[in-house]
């Protein structure tokens, strides 16, 4: 039951891992490309961190698990704000 | 040195200490031997941390506010995953981009004004482009969807999170 329920949210997690990978080819702008990998990578990896936890072997496993997906989470958002204000500043006309 | 040595930095030093030890347990799964690593590493990581924060306002966050702020992040994450996927799957590629403004009513500068920018770009359709003050800029993927009730509420989340009261 709970190897299911892991491999469940595992498989659900790759879904958004394909999702987000096709919307950063497929998406027109780094902009817009972002808004795919953000969203995407957050809840694909979450769901990953749930049905990895699951089969965990004990719960120090399961809150190192936890720790990554915030780090990950954490450096995204970040990384995500600094290309977005590059990609922003490179869109404007420059200033005489 | 004295003026680390007033009681309410102690205080906070022990804090720091308990917490810190606590994530040496998880990530070693408590075993005794890593202690001879782990003392120092949790000691000096609370000093640095003590020390780097003097000069901040302390952070407490409200178990109330937590609670609905992680119930809140869960949801709006799943909806902003699924709405992402669903667009970049489309052979349509159903995109309205544009830039918005929000108007910060969170204190600028502050832990939760920082917080706030950092979860912007995690929810759904809203990507923060840039920090001015009270001023940030949004990068939103469709210009349809409720982007300013989306920001309004998560303020008020995170406003709830770190008890600080919004500005009218």
């Amino acid at each position: 039951m709970l190897e299911l329920a892991s491999s469940l949210f595992v498989a659900a997690g790759l879904v958004f891992f394909v999702a987000g990978t096709a919307g950063l080819l497929r998406f027109p702008d780094a902009l817009t490309r972002l808004h795919a990998l953000t969203k995407a990578d957050n809840l694909g990896l979450g769901l990953l961190f749930v049905g990895l936890a699951l089969r965990a072997a004990s719960w120090s496993v399961a809150v190192r698990l936890l720790v990554v997906w915030l780090l990950v989470l954490f450096a995204s958002t970040t990384a995500c704000h600094l290309v977005a204000r590059a990609a922003l500043e490179a869109r404007r006309p420059p200033r005489g | 040195m004295s003026d680390e040595r007033r009681s309410p930095s102690t205080g906070r030093l022990a804090a720091r200490v308990a917490c810190y030890a606590l994530v040496w347990v998880a990530l070693t799964a408590g075993d005794p031997g890593s202690w001879v690593i782990g003392a120092p590493a949790v000691l000096l990581a609370a000093l640095a941390g003590v020390g780097l924060s003097a000069r901040a306002p302390g952070v407490a966050l409200r178990p109330r506010g937590l609670v609905r702020f992680v119930a809140h992040f869960l949801s709006r994450s799943l909806s902003g995953g699924v709405d992402v996927a669903r667009r970049a799957l489309d052979p349509r590629l159903p995109l309205s981009p544009g830039l918005i403004e929000h108007t910060m009513r969170l204190r600028p500068g502050g832990p939760a004004a920082v917080f706030f920018v950092d979860l912007v770009s995690l929810l759904p359709g809203t990507l923060c482009a840039g920090v001015e003050e009270r001023r940030v800029t949004v990068h939103v993927i469709d210009e349809a969807l409720p982007n300013a009730d989306e920001l309004r509420r998560l303020e008020e989340r995170v406003a709830a999170l770190f008890g600080e009261e919004l500005a009218a």
